[in-house]
């Protein structure tokens, strides 16, 4: 909404500054986006009087002047012959800007002193007359900057309004807000009506103009349309609008278009009630209809776009179909050409929730069907179209014929809201007497019940239609009272312990760091595209989550896995560095069951590009490789005593990974996660330096609160080692020998490791040799040799039983 | 002969020194230091003499000769750390070389940013609880009394599944949940992502991060409200920013509020608040939520705004491309 400060000035007594009206209306809940100023562009030149006027000694053609601002007496050397002692001039001071920037400046003209410059209408880009400087009455105050006392000076308050306020829609509703927040005087067209007063209630059916070649109204739907007034004015010539009309639609971002339009416009700015002005020629039937469309009835609007309709919309119809989308637009075959002389003026007031309805549907948004939408005044109806209907005559000539239709068969009625006046103080911790809470109401144009302490009855004018509720009036008090008056307390309560259901994952994240790892918070959109690239098939694709209204098709999927978003990462950041360490901590999402019909997990990712350890000055950078990052899962995995974690490398973990560098994470039969090396063909497509490892696992799932933490005794006694290499089949897998060693439920072992794996020329093809190591404990005593070798060759026995392996030595 | 024993005593010490001074390692200095203070050696032939000297004069000459002995001892001393000395300083490190870095990872900013907010909600007693990204249209909206076809649902453009689930515009709907879980009291914050369909720029993004604030009870004002915002305002911000509540339009709350804070010579907006609506304690599916009994208040503020303010940045797309060099920088 942008308000006109010249306009808002002819509705309201204003005594304060436009910036000042703007911080005004900012902080009582209409958001000032921006001041734009207009008019002539010039600085430092004010009024001033000529005190007397010399022959230049020095210059026949010049005069020396001497005149005053009221503060000091300056000599100005002037070339005009125009003016004479006693005159009001335009003083442009030391320094001034005029308009194209030529600066005024302090000098010697052809040796006599001149302090500034005697302006005329040109100079100052005001007027055509440049023969003789501006004259000014004799009596004028001097020392007042120019444009204010030409009145020159114009801005526009840009509001961003809030969907409540309907009536700031229209430029009265902004200049009744500013009266009750200043308790300036309204006057003009936003003078208050007496809004309490009934009005009679209208026919469903009404004529308007003369007997004879009237226009007959029929309100058929009073559910959409509770108010339909249409007046019959003849003889109209449609022609440019007048400068003052034009610049005003201008400055408040209007179009201009035909004088008739343009007083529909004007008016729908200034009371925030939409019009339609319909040419007579083309009702067929003469007639108005207002009903319910049909279904799939179809309508052109006046932009030349078609519509099929529905019983949600209320059209406007003549006898033979609709000739406006009510609310909404017009039709295209009945509205204002060049040569009408005859219209019917509509104004209306149409439900809301129907115009929402219909403008969401069809996707249109107007400036009719936006105020609608909010809500217009119900009562003004009449009273608008009177007005436009005189604007029309005095702009393009004709006149009225009376009567008017007035179809209002149900008249607004005021009701009233109650308001307990304790709940002021109850739910703003203000301490407000009622008197004074009933003074603010009433500042704010409502009506107070009675005197009596106790709940009071309000009623809110017909513009305030967001006055629903008694916590509505609350804030209006609040509002009006100042929210920078209302005391800052902290609320009394009791302290509990604070829980925090964010507690794993910020514990993870920290862990995440110390092992090296930066977090990253990308977008959680990918593309169907992108997948398919990355070797995702239809099956894998038929569970992602789709978006019906995507920004593009590289963002129509919820990611259904982390690591596509951190390859993409990784091959824009590997520009910048071939060395990256990355985790992400978000959720992934699938199509499942329960209410939104999606699953979401909260899953983990890590990548692992480049060096373990980087290049120092004395070392060679080590290159990370798989066993680096499982190492890190691993790390995760214990923090958080995830336990019962498989690796199986059978190839089939992603279509990301290498199948010759990559796990399936199991915990019983249940996925657990993937880790592996990125397959070869996507680090070239995606433009990677070097490998890539990568892991995700669904932590959320595994993880579901702190593991309780409980302090062991470790033993005093000393510890035994027993080392064993076994020459094993490539088949055997180093987490059978260890569970093995686990199944033999040896005595006493607290610790099992593979310390060493050796395949090379000294064994034979296929074959590796692979070392472990256990040791034994006691919290009992120091251990007997002879039971621990008891235990041990338990151990050997088993594992010499496995097929393809073979025990090497103990 | 005393003074002769004396005379000895003096040259002795000068004999040490200088013979000390010419060993240039430990082996030689001990080899040097017998033929004075070894078994056979000068001091023990002094000692040896005062056999012939009076009893009485034995005691002050005896200490005398004791002194000789300490002397070299110490001179001893002092030839080994000289010697220990110049050998360190042919082996010592250069010290200004770099260190080997240990590698440690960071934070991301909005992490880090939601950890502050967090720990000032936290200590003035709200839990943290989280929800789902993907909502239905009921608890993003209508539960938070956004009717359908409301003017207010074109503040927040929404992207729909084809389901017809929503992905949440807002955190409010945690508070929904919370309050369909609990009894009041309640006092909770809910950080989160949400979306909105915004193109991406320098100052939007589809997807960006809230946390959400709520507060039930039987009688918080909106008076503690403007106190909690204050502290917190004051806590993130520093204890001089400058704030003022303006009066604003959320469906959910009323009266709503926008807290701004003085940055440089403008206003800034940093959240919405407000005291929670009647409409939503009543379309809570929880009795215990009887806008008769109990009232509060809510706000939120977006993370990825106050940490664009905090820490000077002024693209929001670097909190979403996280270029390494941004990353490593918090």
């Amino acid at each position: 909404m942008r308000v006109l400060w010249s306009w808002l000035n002819e509705l309201v007594e204003l005594d304060r500054s436009p910036e000042e009206v703007a911080e005004l209306l900012s902080t009582a809940g209409l958001e000032v986006d921006d001041i734009e100023t207009s008019g002539p562009q010039f600085s430092k030149v004010v009024t001033a009087k000529l005190l007397d006027k010399q022959q230049h000694p020095n210059a026949d053609k010049l005069s020396v002047c001497r005149v005053t601002d009221g503060q000091q007496e300056y000599s100005v050397v002037c070339g005009a012959t125009n003016m004479k002692a006693g005159d009001g001039v335009a003083l442009a001071l030391h320094k001034a800007r005029l308009p194209g920037g030529r600066v005024v400046k302090r000098g010697k003209l052809r040796g006599e002193r001149s302090e500034g410059m005697l302006c005329s209408e040109a100079e100052l880009e005001i007027g055509d007359d440049g023969d003789g400087i501006l004259i000014l009455p004799g009596d004028v105050k001097t020392g007042v900057p120019l444009q204010q006392h030409l009145g020159l000076s114009d801005c526009v308050i840009v509001l961003d309004l809030t969907p409540d306020r309907a009536d700031c829609l229209g430029l009265i509703g902004v200049a009744r807000e500013i009266a009750a927040l200043t308790g300036c005087p309204l006057k003009g067209a936003a003078a208050l009506p007496n809004w309490w007063e009934p009005v009679p209630a209208g026919p469903a059916e009404a004529t308007a103009g003369a007997a004879g070649e009237q226009v007959t109204v029929r309100l058929e739907d009073a559910a959409g349309c509770p108010r339909y007034t249409g007046i019959v004015v003849r003889g109209v010539a449609i022609g440019p609008s007048p400068s003052w009309l034009t610049n005003r639609l201008q400055a408040v971002g209007a179009g201009v278009h035909n004088n008739v339009v343009d007083a529909t416009n004007y008016l729908c700015r200034l009371l925030g009630q939409p019009f339609h002005a319909f040419d007579l020629r083309f009702l067929r039937g003469q007639q108005i209809i207002v009903r319910r469309a049909s279904e799939n009835e179809p309508f052109k609007a006046l932009d030349g776009t078609e519509h099929t309709l529905c019983p949600d919309d209320v059209a406007i119809c003549d006898a033979e179909g609709p000739v406006a989308l009510g609310g909404v637009i017009g039709g295209e075959g009945s509205m204002v050409v060049d040569d009408t002389t005859d219209l019917l003026l509509e104004a209306a007031y149409f439900t809301p929730a129907n115009i929402r309805a219909t403008s969401r549907r069809l996707g249109i948004l107007t400036e009719s069907s936006d105020r609608f939408a909010r809500g217009a005044d119900p009562r003004n109806t009449m009273a608008a179209n009177r007005m436009l209907a005189e604007l029309i005559v005095e702009l393009a000539g004709g006149e009225v014929v009376e009567p008017v239709a007035d179809c209002n068969p149900a008249p607004w009625q005021p009701t009233a809201v109650t308001l307990r006046p304790q709940r002021v103080p109850g739910l703003l911790g203000l301490d407000l007497a009622q008197d004074k809470i009933r003074g603010l109401l009433e500042r704010d144009w409502m009506r107070v019940s009675d005197d009596s302490d106790g709940p009071m009855g309000v009623e809110a004018p017909p513009w305030r239609i967001d006055i629903e509720q008694e916590v509505d009036l609350v804030e209006e008090v609040a509002r009006l009272w100042g929210y920078d008056r209302i005391p800052i307390t902290l609320p009394k309560a009791e302290r509990t312990a604070v829980q925090r259901s964010d507690e794993i994952d910020r514990e993870l994240r920290n862990l995440m760091v110390s092992l090296g790892f930066s977090e990253l918070f990308l977008l959680s959109f990918c593309g169907r595209d992108e997948l398919c690239s990355l070797g995702y098939d239809e099956e894998l694709l038929a569970r992602t989550v789709e978006i019906d209204n995507p920004l593009g098709a590289d963002s129509a999927l919820l990611q259904p896995s982390l690591l596509p978003g951190m390859l993409r990462h990784a091959s824009q950041a590997s520009r910048r560095s071939a060395d990256l360490r990355t985790f992400q901590l978000r959720r992934t999402f699938q199509l499942g069951k329960g209410e939104t019909g999606v699953k979401e997990t909260l899953s983990l990712a890590g990548l692992w590009m480049g060096s373990r350890q980087p290049a120092t000055w004395d070392r060679e950078a080590v290159e990370a490789d798989f066993f680096d990052l499982k190492g890190a899962v691993e790390a995760v995995l214990s923090h958080f005593r995830v336990g019962g974690i498989q690796f199986v490398g059978d190839g089939a973990a992603s279509v990301l990974l290498d199948p010759s560098q990559a796990a399936r994470m199991e915990r019983g039969r249940q996925p657990a996660g993937v880790i592996g090396r990125i397959a070869p063909q996507l680090l070239a497509q995606l433009e990677l330096p070097g490998p890539a490892y990568v892991f995700e696992i669904p932590f959320g799932d595994l993880v579901r609160k702190r593991p309780a933490l409980r302090y062991k005794a470790p033993s005093e006694f000393p510890s035994t080692k027993r080392d064993v290499a076994v020459l094993v089949d490539d088949s055997v897998a180093a987490s059978q020998l260890l569970g093995e060693v686990q199944r033999a439920k040896p005595v006493d072992l607290v610790h099992s490791e593979i310390f060493d794996v050796y395949e090379g020329d000294e064994l034979p093809e296929g074959k590796r040799s692979i070392a472990i190591r256990m040791v034994f404990q006691s919290n009992a005593g120091t251990l007997d040799g002879a039971r621990v070798d008891e235990s041990f060759h338990r151990v050997l026995d088993r594992l010499g039983a496995l097929p393809g392996v073979v025990v090497r030595k103990g | 002969m005393l003074e002769e024993i004396t005379r000895t005593c003096q040259q002795i010490l000068a004999e040490a020194e200088e013979s000390l001074s010419l060993a240039t390692n430990e082996a030689e200095i001990h080899q040097r230091k017998a033929p004075f203070i070894g078994r056979n050696g000068k001091v023990a032939a002094l000692f040896a003499s005062l056999r012939d000297l009076e009893p009485q004069q034995r005691g002050p000459v005896g200490k005398q000769i004791n002194e000789v002995r300490v002397g070299v001892e110490q001179l001893v001393q002092n030839r080994l750390q000289a010697l220990q000395s110049e050998a360190l300083a042919g082996e010592r490190l250069d010290v200004t070389l770099p260190g080997r870095a240990s590698h440690s990872g960071h934070l991301h900013l909005l992490t880090r940013t939601f950890e502050e907010i967090a720990a000032i909600f936290v200590g003035m007693g709200f839990h943290v609880v989280q929800g789902p990204e993907v909502e239905t249209e009921f608890h993003n909206f209508e539960a938070l009394n956004i009717p359908k076809d409301h003017p207010a649902r074109a503040m927040q453009d929404t992207f729909y599944l084809k389901n017809g689930s929503v992905l949440r515009t807002h955190t409010s709907p945690v508070q929904v949940r919370v309050m369909e879980n609990q009894a009041p009291p309640v006092r909770v914050i809910c950080p989160g992502t949400v979306y909105r369909r915004d193109e991406v720029d320098a100052s939007h993004s589809p997807v960006f991060n809230q946390v959400e604030g709520l507060w039930v009870d039987p009688t918080v004002t909106f008076a503690d409200l403007k106190g909690v915002l204050a502290s917190f305002v004051r806590e993130f911000f520093g204890p001089k920013t400058a704030f003022r509540f303006r009066a604003s339009y959320f469906p959910f709350t009323e009266p709503s509020a926008e807290l701004d804070i003085k940055w440089g010579d403008r206003w800034l907006e940093v959240l919405g608040s407000g005291m929670v609506h009647p409409n939503v304690f009543r379309m809570v599916r929880n009795d215990a939520f009887d806008p008769d009994q109990v009232q509060g208040f809510a706000f939120g503020m977006g993370i990825d705004r106050l940490a664009m303010l905090r820490y000077g940045i002024e693209d929001l797309r670097v909190l979403s491309e996280c270029d390494p060099r941004f990353l490593e920088q918090f």
